[in-house]
């Protein structure tokens, strides 16, 4: 007898029990789930070994339920517990075998509420394989490709099987061990496999939890709370592509058209030539008739290691004080331990808005200085000045937006390998 | 044709859904707005003293004229 299509079930050669036969035609063991023998489906279901009544692992997939992968239809036939020690630390998990008529034998994993698919790949170049001793060796994190897309290191264990029960296309073995180097993928995780008697690899992905409990007949509240999963895929935000290509054009437009209004000095109405600081007070008239912008009234010196304050007081077409200030214009430069150094700035600006065109008179005195003769300046007005302060603003918080973006994607991509075992020493 | 795709003038189409129209309005809408107030300088006036605020040095107020700057002698 051994195991093929059209039998449904066989009963336990050992306790004679009932056990479904799901597993197709390349089964090699069934392990009876109720007195832990061993059977070789090769060869008349003989007892081959037996590992006794064993607990069985916690894991709401059970032997016969079925669902779709990739639109193909596999049933879940055997189970086995694996687990990793490390230290003090252990890790449990459970892998589920999978069955297709069409696609043959794959794994359904169950680990802290997640459930991940694994099969195995046989296009690999075997030649950039990666053991623990090259990554213990490595620098940095290695990196290997498949398919197009870049896997990096993510950790290294050492399994071993403590449960089976099921069918199984070879002969599983209690502390059967595999050591297993995984790397992980934008969308997967690679896994070097070694085991005592050949070398695999395999591609495992994350199934998202509803809709696969949904498909095996169960609730999705019985996988039990999922613990973040490095496999998890980055949420976005409803339209993030398109709120990030607006966010980084707006802040690009902005902060172009600010930096065209910065450099603008609105259109020329009076530009004084050099006057010497000891010829003030003095005043200078211009015209105004754009009355929708600011007018800029601007001191332009030539200081070097001086300071003065300049007062200017702005009277209107009406005779009536427009604006009255005073603007401090510091300017030191030297050199220092072989660096040049320069502090302060040659000019000082006043901005108003003109309540009407006209002819308007600005009035420069100098209150206070370090020299009261010797330094000279020019008064600059142009009328129509824009201004680059709320581009600039604007520029800044979409600048922010499309920053906050993309450190959230940076942040997950940063989590994803927060559980590697990966160390710089 | 996906719904709410606009054909373009090549041939093929641009995926606009309403949702992207809002954000892509909203921005252009941020961006113009933002261009009017800094072209018309709106609000950026220099805070020194105009002629309706009190005079800090003078006391007074310049809307009446007697207003102004310490320095040009103009302190009642």
């Amino acid at each position: 007898m051994s195991a093929t299509h059209g039998l449904s079930s066989i009963n336990c050669t050992s306790c004679g029990a009932g056990l479904s036969v799901l597993g197709g035609g390349r089964v090699r063991s069934h392990v009876c789930g109720y007195c832990g023998s061993v059977l070789d489906t090769q060869d008349n279901y003989k007892v081959l070994d037996s590992i006794g009544k064993r607990n069985h692992p916690s894991s709401p997939v059970q032997i016969g339920m079925t669902l779709t992968l990739d639109g193909v239809l596999f049933t879940v036939i055997g189970t086995l517990g694996v687990v990793e020690q490390y230290g003090s630390s252990t890790w449990r998990w459970v892998e589920h075998q999978i069955y297709s008529p069409t696609h043959g034998y794959l794994w359904l994993n169950f680990e802290d509420g997640n459930l991940t698919f694994t099969r195995k790949i046989r296009d690999y170049n075997m030649g950039h394989w990666l053991s623990p001793s090259t990554v213990e060796r490595a620098e940095t994190p290695p990196v290997r490709a498949y398919q197009g897309e870049r896997y990096k290191y993510y950790e290294t264990s050492m399994t071993q099987i403590d449960f089976m029960e099921g069918e199984f296309n070879w002969v599983p073995k209690l502390g059967e061990r595999k050591e297993v180097v995984s790397l992980l993928g934008p969308h997967a995780m690679l896994s070097l496999v070694r085991s005592a008697t050949e070398r695999e690899v395999e591609l495992t992905r994350l199934l998202p939890r509803a809709e696969t409990a949904a498909d095996l007949g169960i609730e999705e509240r019985a996988l039990g709370h999922a613990e973040p999963h490095p496999l998890t895929p980055f949420k976005q935000i409803s339209e993030e592509p398109a709120i990030r290509k607006a966010l980084l054009v707006t802040m690009v437009v902005a902060l172009l058209l600010g930096l065209v209004f910065w450099m603008s000095g609105g259109q020329r109405v009076l530009s004084t030539p050099d006057i010497p600081l000891a010829s003030l007070p003095e005043s200078y008239e211009f015209e105004i008739d754009n009355t929708a912008q600011l007018v800029r009234v601007q001191f332009d010196t030539a200081f070097q290691n001086q300071w003065a304050e300049l007062a200017a007081e702005i009277v209107g077409p009406d005779g009536q004080p427009v604006i009255a200030g005073a603007r401090t214009i510091s300017y030191y430069s030297g050199r220092s331990g072989g660096e040049s150094w320069s502090e302060g700035s040659r000019r000082g600006s006043f901005l108003f808005r003109p309540t009407e065109p006209g002819t308007y008179r600005v009035r420069v005195e100098q209150l206070q200085g370090s020299s009261t003769d010797i330094g000279q300046f020019r008064v600059n007005v142009g009328q129509g000045k824009p201004v680059a302060f709320w581009l600039f603003w604007l520029a800044i918080l979409s600048g922010l937006g499309f920053a906050g973006l993309i450190a959230r994607r940076a942040a997950h991509a940063s989590r994803r390998f927060a559980g590697s075992d990966w160390s710089d020493d | 044709m996906p719904r709410g795709a606009l054909p373009d003038p090549i041939g093929a189409t641009i995926d606009m859904s309403p949702i992207r129209l809002i954000i892509f309005a909203g921005c252009a809408l941020a961006l113009m707005g933002a261009a009017y107030l800094s072209y018309y300088g709106v609000g950026r006036e220099s805070r020194d003293l105009a002629s309706s605020t009190q005079s800090i040095r003078t006391g007074s107020s310049g809307s009446t004229g007697g207003g102004g700057f310490a320095a040009f002698g103009r302190i009642k």
